[in-house]
């Protein structure tokens, strides 16, 4: 049984629908990217799991429905990095950790020694408010803050975003460590195709709020027909 | 008008009043801000909600408590009584507008007011307070005991709210809560409860502030509402945002009126308040955020 299973999910911004019945489906420990153009629906998509938009369909996760709660999914082991990566800009580097840490009991510095070892940097900034930080740094950050909710399952919504290249491939050497040390899985929204369907094992393809194609990751960077009509290279 | 003449010793004594009286202007100020930082919603009904618990205080010590004795059961009483009021009245209309909200407030405050008539009638109470008025010399300064009392209590209440607010999971939570209500109920933070929470906190520091402050006027039901209009003034100075801002608007404030009144005679005691007013007013045309209103730095 997966980890992770959607079953004919909608959601809609008022009057406006923006997934039309979407399924898909995250095993225990796997790494899983939903792809598509600007608007298809993947940020809804990560939305609707979390209970940040309301939804209609059955989700599953870990053998029990789905709270349709931010609050109460954050509670059963989802850790929500959202689109603008949801940083406490007023709040010191160490808070935005110790938010991130907020569901847990106990072992606060073992699990901050863990984001640190990642990512130095964010220790030498720790008392700096996060507002300051370079936009690399903001992502390393939301990074940690999901690392520290020790998370069954990480949403992530376009990492890649306004960052370096050499920036971007270490946030995914790091999520890619994530995933497979700490077995972790997680599902990635990303615009860069080439990028996510290199980290990950499968992908799915939105278009209009619906998914389109599926299939590992092979399979979707070989078929041509599919790389030119939905991903663009 | 005479003008007295000018001692150390009075001004030093005048100084004391004048953090005392700032002292209980931040506490009032300080319970404003609590609840404007995580809603914006200014609480009309906050000197009511302190007057109340004051008579609630009053009345326990009626039935033979001692100050002290009644004190925590007040606190205890006035956060309670701040959940019950952000449960039952504000939450219903939480994603309503501000104006909504803060109107609402005004109605509480009258209703609160009216209440306190009804039960406790309209006639000024005298508050026995646990701090005797007798002076102490401090550093050849006679200083009342009532305010180096009145001034510890406050600092003592302000040092542990800091550290809760500083060291506690709960205290960062509501400290997140208030600044990113989306990305706190994402990291698990039940956002309703902590405005609730904030609602709470604000009451007891209200309480408290009115329990230092009856000792010194009358207990009346519209005890606080001057107090109130200063604490207002407080808070917009320090920077409606800012905690801190609040303690020190509060004390700047308190200082400032005490010592223009006694040592600018055409201000007296019946200008402090449009003459602060007016300070304030062009303070902020200079500083639009107060003192430590600030808007976080941001980079993309």
């Amino acid at each position: 049984m997966p980890l992770l299973e959607l079953r004919g999910v909608e959601a809609r911004y008022g009057a406006v629908k923006a997934l039309h019945g979407v399924s898909l489906a995250v095993g225990e420990g796997e790494l899983v990217a939903v792809l598509g153009a600007n608007g298809a629906g993947k940020t809804t998509t990560l939305r609707a799991i979390s209970g940040t938009v309301r939804r209609s369909g059955e989700v599953v996760f870990a053998g029990k429905k789905l709270p349709r709660r931010a609050e109460a999914t954050a509670r059963v082991g989802i850790a929500h990095v959202p689109e603008g990566r949801g940083t406490f800009m007023e709040l010191s580097v160490w808070d935005n950790l110790r938010l991130g840490a907020y569901t847990q009991r106990g072992g606060l510095k073992e699990d901050a020694a863990r984001v640190f070892g990642f990512f130095p940097r964010l220790e030498e900034r720790r008392a700096q408010q996060a507002g300051t930080l370079s936009g690399g740094e903001q992502q390393m950050l939301a990074l940690g803050r999901a690392m520290m909710a020790r998370p069954k399952l990480l949403l992530l919504d376009e990492p890649s975003l306004g960052l370096a290249p050499l920036v971007v491939k270490e946030i995914f050497e790091v999520l890619r460590r994530m995933n497979a040390d700490d077995g972790t899985a997680v599902l990635v929204v990303e615009q860069n195709a080439r990028l996510a369907l290199g980290a990950a094992a499968r992908a799915y393809v939105l278009e209009v709020g619906r998914i389109v194609v599926e299939g590992p990751s092979e399979e979707l960077q070989e078929d041509e027909s599919v790389r030119k009509s939905y991903l663009g290279y | 008008m005479t003008v007295l003449a000018f001692t150390w010793t009075e001004f030093f004594q005048q100084v004391a009043a004048g953090v005392r009286d700032g002292g209980i202007y931040a506490g009032l100020a300080l319970a404003l801000v609590l609840i404007y930082r995580s809603t914006r919603v200014i609480n009309f009904a906050q000197g009511e909600m302190a007057t109340f618990t004051t008579f609630v205080a009053w009345s326990l010590m009626n039935h033979g408590l001692s100050f002290w004795a009644a004190f925590p059961l007040v606190l205890l009483i006035a956060f309670a009584g701040g959940i019950a009021i952000e449960r039952v009245v504000i939450r219903p209309v939480e994603s309503a507008p501000v104006l909504t909200i803060v109107i609402l407030t005004l109605g509480l405050a009258l209703l609160l007011n009216g209440l306190m008539s009804v039960i406790w009638g309209g006639e000024e109470k005298q508050f026995k307070g646990p701090f005797s008025t007798r002076t102490i010399d401090v550093g050849g300064v006679p200083i009342s005991i009532q305010d180096i009392g009145i001034v510890s209590v406050l600092v003592g209440l302000v040092v542990v709210l800091g550290l809760f607010f500083r060291y506690t999971k709960l205290g960062l939570g509501l400290r997140a809560a208030a600044l990113n209500p989306a990305s706190s109920r994402l990291a698990g933070v039940r956002v309703g409860w902590m405005l609730a929470l904030g609602w709470g906190l604000a009451a007891v520091l209200g309480a408290v502030a009115g329990m230092m402050v009856a000792p010194i006027v009358f207990l009346d039901p519209n005890m606080m509402q001057t107090i109130l209009l200063y604490a207002f003034a407080a808070a917009v100075l320090g920077g409606l945002d800012s905690p801190v801002g609040a303690v020190v608007g509060g004390i700047l404030l308190g200082l400032t009126i005490d010592l223009l009144g006694r040592y600018v005679s055409w201000i007296g005691s019946t200008l402090k308040l449009p003459v602060a007013l007016g300070l304030i007013l062009v303070f902020l045309l200079v500083r639009p955020g107060g003192l430590f209103g600030r808007v976080a730095a941001r980079r993309v």
